[in-house]
């Protein structure tokens, strides 16, 4: 050991709690909704950027506290869905979408590639109710798919 | 900027600093640094043509999410440092700056370009001295050199800070940054 460690060890400190360590390890025991509340902060940011809305406009819209939308934008906040449902309701976005077994999401490029495909750029969405497309699409699809 | 305190992890050779201009250990600061969504988009919206300049375009989110995962990666392998449960030496991962603190660029972007999936843009940076690591912080280098840039030159002021505190007690550390890109 060299001179230099010895002194290190003689004027080092013990860790504190709650620094570091016990972050890293509190990431890995919750790293599931984590990773999704990195990607409703990220939404949110989106959103207030493309509205020109700071993080206290949004705060006073959804009625809470400016600290709490600084908290959910670091995407650190396990959301519950009063939240969740209110920043939905001040942005006019969707958070999250509850799917039933018999639906699924499609990328915007996937019902840009159908709606061309089966009926020319720019004709059939904008021109048809979404229940009449439902519709179409079904009377196209082969009853095996 | 003052150091206030150097703490040790627990039966490791593994030192973090203390400054005077926040409560955190310097780890600390840089991991919560590192795993914050705002921070981070707003970090790579200011540097977007430093970071176009060596990775290409790429979506902001994806960037960030990366960015995170690599964060976790990166802090996880020191987690079992720290806890001696790893066949790792920081000796293997410790790679020294040079003495105009340029790291070789050539070879560390083509490197890192070739790792597409790995972001390679997470620094953190060490004064070694002999088995003994002193972590300065840490943060997201984009430029050649340290002092191009604000964010990085801080980071540089703090590793001559540290090296400083040190040599007062009598040896010269090594400066340097932690790579695990492999």
């Amino acid at each position: 050991m060299t001179k230099v460690e010895e002194k290190l060890r003689q004027i080092a400190k013990p860790a504190p709690e709650g620094g570091w360590k016990d972050k890293v390890r509190f990431r890995n025991e919750n790293k599931g909704w984590l990773k999704k509340s990195s990607a409703i902060a990220l939404r949110i940011l989106e959103e207030l950027d493309s509205r020109g809305w700071s993080q206290a406009k949004l705060a006073r819209e959804m009625k809470v506290e400016r600290q709490m939308v600084n908290k959910i934008v670091r995407g650190g906040e396990k959301l519950n869905l009063e939240t969740i449902t209110k920043i939905e309701d001040a942005l006019g976005i969707q958070l999250i979408v509850i799917l039933m077994s018999d639906e699924e999401v499609v990328k915007m490029e996937k019902m840009k590639y159908i709606e061309k495909t089966f009926y020319g750029e720019g004709q059939f969405i904008s021109e048809m109710a979404p229940s009449e497309f439902n519709q179409e699409i079904a009377d196209l699809t082969p009853d095996n798919v | 900027m003052r150091i206030i305190d150097i703490f040790v992890e627990e039966n490791s050779n593994l030192y973090t600093v203390q400054y005077d201009f926040d409560e955190r250990d310097s780890l600390t600061i840089a991991y919560d640094k590192l795993t914050d969504t705002a921070e981070l988009r707003e970090f790579f919206k200011q540097f977007k043509p430093d970071f176009e300049k060596f990775y290409g375009k790429q979506n902001l989110n994806k960037v960030v999410l990366q960015t995170i995962d690599e964060a976790d990666r990166l802090f996880n392998v020191l987690l079992e440092l720290a806890d001696n449960d790893s066949e790792t030496s920081l000796n293997e991962l410790f790679k020294p700056l040079d003495n105009n603190e340029a790291e070789d660029s050539s070879y560390d972007f083509q490197q890192l370009k070739a790792y597409s999936d790995n972001p390679g843009w997470i620094r953190l940076y060490a004064v070694r001295y002999g088995e003994s690591y002193v972590f300065t912080g840490g943060t997201i280098k984009l430029t050649q050199r340290m002092k191009d840039r604000k964010h990085t030159k801080f980071e540089l002021d703090k590793l001559q800070k540290v090296s400083e505190y040190l040599a007062e007690r009598g040896e010269e550390g090594q400066i340097g940054y932690i790579d695990i890109q492999q």
